[in-house]
């Protein structure tokens, strides 16, 4: 992508996080970037190429984050997961901003995000499986525990910050890492809690 | 490339199943290769026997300069006499250290007790 | 200043609900209540001070559910609290998916909500004690402490219409599944009595 572009992008993801995208101008962006608006136009058609080009990015680093499935053979595949999804919401903090709006007006958009959802849910859950195998957690208390477990890590990947926010609270990686960690910690054989306390990044820092 | 829900659940679990089956072994299995390693100073001889209807195929190794070590196994067998005898026949070329045969064993090397 | 009347609240409030607040101006608040614009001037100054009633109802209305179960004897009344969490939420829904915007748009708004979050965190870890107390819920290990579950129970609540959106369910009118999905949450909390109460309430069980 040429620079001007690139600027353009960046300029449009940070007005969309500060405002919301229903609320931004074309004219906004340009302002902004240094550009006039007839220039923004040539780049970009209009708002939705945007908005567009904005969500291509993220999506683009959410399939490098995909492909780090189980990286480490042991609860530490979960750990780095979980702070490169803090690493990857902070930089592209619009997003949980925004999520009514694409729900609303961009459905194709909703679409696309809406299948990488499954599929990280889908690899928190075969994660959750394959310890369980390793025997560092407990087995399913009733059918479909661990499926709903996993809804419920994204959930609060995707809601930790904002939250922290709205309760006046900090946002730092060891907390994060902590409350997601809460989530499963309660399935931890003793095996698997020797092995939190001993070998997870995370667990040894605080 | 478009991937359905089932597929991608499956190609996660084949990547679970793969950490437990690369991982390393256990040095205790690997303890044959040292045990057993004086069968590589072995005379070979092929050993036919019939049973059940079948011609068994066999391999007697002797070690050539301790011919109280010896090993018996039955490999294979076969319905029919000739497939069973070629395929001694070439089983033994490939087990034994002396291919062509040109070795010469000393009897008097050996020392039978005939008592 | 006086509050907004009930009427033009109620009007507006269900306008919040369907489009966000933020695709809101007086003049749909208006038509909706059949009102001249005019009228409403007189009643409201402006968008802000609609948004500050809502907001204040809706905590209020919280408040008094908390309070009146914060020393409930069983997980029956629990579930029945969650029950009249789940109607306030549908009730208010436009304070729980536009929060965030409320909380950039309006910094006092914010400093309410900071208040309430705190107040909230603090009767959910007096209702969670009650009942580990009394033996319905137990820990699990020591690696997580008590505070650390009422926090968690907190943000599930509050987070769980983004559940809808996030999994693409569309399930967030559904009482059970709110109630059931809180419960699936405390279930590894929850003592071999704890769940017993659970399946003699038919609240919730094995399968």
């Amino acid at each position: 992508m040429s620079e001007t572009k690139e600027r353009i992008r960046r300029v449009a993801e940070k007005l969309f996080f500060e405002e919301g995208i229903g609320n931004v101008r074309l004219q906004q962006i340009a302002d902004e970037t240094g550009i006039s608006v007839g220039n923004l136009a040539y780049h970009f058609k209009n708002k939705d190429a945007l908005v567009q080009v904005v969500y291509d990015k993220l999506f683009e680093d959410f399939s490098k984050i995909l492909s780090n499935y189980l990286q480490l053979p042991d609860l530490r595949d979960f750990d780095q997961l979980f702070e490169l999804l803090y690493h990857f919401y902070t930089k592209h903090s619009f997003y949980i901003n925004n999520i009514w709006e694409i729900e609303r007006s961009y459905p194709d958009i909703k679409k696309s995000w809406s299948g990488f959802n499954q599929k990280i849910i889908l690899q928190i859950e075969k994660r959750i499986e394959y310890n369980f195998q390793r025997g560092v957690l407990l087995s399913e208390p009733y059918q479909g525990t661990y499926h709903h477990l996993a809804e419920s890590i994204w959930i609060n990947i995707n809601c930790w910050i904002p939250q922290q926010f709205l309760q006046g609270k900090k946002t730092t990686l060891n907390l994060y890492l902590r409350a997601i960690w809460n989530l499963l910690i309660p399935y931890l054989t003793p095996k698997g809690r020797m092995e939190y306390e001993t070998k997870v990044p995370s667990a040894l820092q605080s | 490339m478009k991937i359905g829900r089932h597929f991608y659940s499956d190609i996660l679990d084949h990547l679970n199943r793969l950490q437990f089956q690369e991982t390393p072994g256990i040095e205790r299995d690997l303890l044959f290769l040292s045990d057993e390693f004086w069968l590589q100073d072995t005379a070979v001889v092929e050993h036919i026997t019939k049973g059940k209807g079948m011609y068994w195929v066999g391999l007697i190794f002797v070690h050539s300069n301790q011919p109280l070590r010896f090993l018996k196994r039955v490999i294979t067998g076969y319905s029919d006499h000739r497939k069973a005898s070629t395929s001694a026949h070439y089983m033994r070329r490939q087990a034994a250290k002396d291919q062509r045969g040109t070795l010469v064993i000393n009897p008097k090397s050996l020392n039978f007790n005939l008592n | 200043m006086k509050p907004t009347s009930t009427h033009i609240a109620d009007h507006a409030l269900k306008l919040f609900n369907n489009r966000g607040f933020v695709n809101v101006r007086l003049q749909h608040i208006a038509d909706a209540a059949f009102v001249s614009v005019g009228h409403l001037a007189y009643h409201i100054k402006n968008k802000d001070t609609v948004i500050d009633d809502l907001f204040d109802q809706h905590r209020k209305a919280y408040e008094n559910v908390l309070q009146s179960y914060r020393v409930m004897p069983l997980f029956e009344d629990f579930n029945t609290m969650l029950e009249e969490l789940f109607s306030l939420q549908e009730r208010f829904s436009f304070i729980y998916t536009d929060a965030l915007e409320l909380s950039r748009s309006y910094p006092a708004l914010a400093e309410k909500y900071r208040n309430y979050s705190s107040w909230q965190r603090v009767q959910f870890e007096i209702m969670l004690g009650f009942h580990f107390s009394r033996g319905a819920l137990q820990m699990p290990n020591q690696l997580v402490k008590m505070t650390d579950v009422a926090a968690l129970l907190q943000n599930y609540i509050e987070t769980w219409r983004y559940r809808k959106i996030i999994l693409g369910k569309d399930f967030s009118k559904s009482q059970d599944a709110f109630t059931r999905d809180t419960w699936q949450f405390l279930l590894p909390y929850c003592s071999p009595q704890g769940l017993a109460e659970l399946e003699v309430a038919c609240i919730f069980s094995a399968e």
